[in-house]
């Protein structure tokens, strides 16, 4: 695309130098109906960008509500009381799954040491509940979580382990005024790249009441 | 005594649609310069990056701040072609000297109007093609929808910005007639401000280049700007016409 563009490019300077140079063989082209075509084009697309559907765009959240994840630290002791993660609004769900499980003892290794572990009792259906949360992510106050490779959880052999998928790369484009705007409407500048990267997770599981849970790398909570 | 009086105002609308037939180069120039700098544009104009473990970010930052300015550039240097070619063009026709400076005025309004609009519009093409090109899913909401209020601003500051470099390109143009000198002279004079700016002033004291451009870029009334583009465009084209008229014949 880059080298399309770079070829475009000098094709046009070219085109440009024998217009300053007034190369007559050049000047034979110059007719109007080219320009008249170039010129309700450039104004045709007036409609099209207000065409452009606003739902898909990135929008920005509020810098209050960032700086609330400041204070998770907190709001994890609070997770294991209240036992709701879904309602915890700086966690995000990556994945919901249910595993049939029949044996009696259930293994935790493996597991980031950013990842803490929630355990909630059930009744015994044999069926293990697994949902995976991370924390929001926001990139110059737009959130991009949804963006991020999650880590896998597995369960083989009944071992509990996390597995590192891939590196997660996100771009992000934005505008900005022209200068002929911003002279007169205020310059909102952009004021270089704001970014609070939601360092940890949470693995909550609901387990049946006689399972029996081993974990020898990292604490694990019990909720209620 | 003649049978058809002839009247100023028709010689200059005959001059006038005559140019516009015959400089349809100018406004091909206008078009592939600012297909050339949306291209450029296309890029992004500055990105910053930054990364923690497993997770790379990258924000691109896009303007058509370049557009505008390339379309500056060529009607400077279309308004000073014009203004330096004159002569030739004044004896295949039956006319004087204001005569032909007014048309050739005329012509170079209607193409630094149609050159700002144009270049203005090029900030809604650059959104559309990001947005179509990669994917609606990466693009912040801020600032990419432009409220017709602003494009307004946009196009009406532009073919003033526009107007004020064509006229000053058209002075100079009659300044090199007048004598040659000129073509060395001007940018010596800014060039050596520049250098005098950038050695000699420690104290940081402002010198005419940076008084000059505050003066119009750091005006943040529009019906200011107005005037100021206005009252200075009528002024070099003024200049310009009656240093043309004081022009020997042919030299």
């Amino acid at each position: 695309m880059k080298s399309m563009i770079l070829l475009l490019n000098t094709v046009i300077a070219i085109v440009v130098l024998l217009l300053i140079l007034r190369v007559k063989f050049f000047h034979r082209f110059c007719v109007k109906w080219p320009l008249f075509i170039y010129f309700a084009l450039i104004l045709a697309v007036i409609p099209v960008l207000y065409a452009v559907p606003k739902e898909g765009l990135l929008r920005t959240v509020p810098a209050s509500e960032i700086n609330g994840l400041l204070f998770r630290e907190n709001a994890f002791e609070n997770l294991g009381k209240k036992n709701k993660p879904e309602e915890v609004p700086w966690l995000h769900l990556c994945y919901n799954k249910e595993i049939k499980y029949s044996k009696n003892k259930i293994e935790i290794k493996d597991i980031d040491s950013n990842t803490r572990i929630f355990v909630k009792r059930k009744d015994n259906d044999e069926i293990i509940r697994l949902k995976y949360y991370i924390i929001k992510t926001y990139v110059d106050n737009i959130d991009v979580t949804d963006k991020i490779i999650p880590t896998e959880i597995k369960l083989e052999n009944g071992s509990l382990s996390e597995k590192f998928i891939a590196n997660s790369f996100i771009e992000l484009s934005r505008f900005k005024k022209d200068f002929s705007v911003s002279q007169f409407t205020g310059n909102e500048g952009y004021k270089g790249l704001m970014f609070t990267p939601g360092i940890g997770a949470v693995l909550y599981l609901e387990l049946p009441k006689t399972l029996l849970v081993e974990s020898k790398e990292k604490p694990v909570v019990f909720v209620d | 005594m003649y049978l058809i009086e002839p009247r100023t105002i028709d010689i200059v609308i005959k001059q006038f649609l005559y140019k516009l037939k015959t400089n349809l180069s100018v406004f091909y120039g206008i078009a592939a310069i600012e297909l050339f700098a949306v291209f450029a544009a296309s890029g992004g104009v500055s990105s910053s990056g930054t990364s923690s473990t497993n997770l790379s970010v990258k924000v691109n930052l896009y303007s058509a701040d370049i557009v505008i300015v390339f379309a500056i550039i060529w009607i400077f240097i279309a308004s000073l072609r014009f203004s330096i070619n004159q002569e030739e063009m004044d004896f295949s026709l039956v006319s004087n000297r204001f005569c032909s400076n007014v048309s050739s005025m005329c012509f170079l309004a209607v193409a630094s109007i149609v050159s700002g609009i144009t270049a203005s519009l090029y900030t809604v093409i650059l959104r559309i093609a990001i947005y179509y090109g990669a994917g609606s899913g990466n693009i912040v909401s801020d600032n990419f929808f432009i409220s017709p209020q602003y494009l307004v601003i946009g196009i009406a500051s532009s073919i003033l910005y526009i107007i004020l470099f064509c006229s000053a390109g058209y002075l100079y143009g009659v300044l090199i007639r007048l004598s040659k000198l000129f073509v060395l002279f001007v940018p010596a004079c800014l060039i050596g401000e520049l250098i005098t700016l950038r050695i000699f002033n420690p104290s940081g004291h402002e010198f005419y280049i940076s008084k000059i451009t505050n003066f119009y870029f750091s005006e943040s009334s529009l019906l200011l700007f107005f005037v100021k583009a206005i009252v200075t465009s009528i002024v070099l084209f003024t200049s310009a016409l009656l240093i043309s008229d004081r022009l020997e014949v042919r030299r």
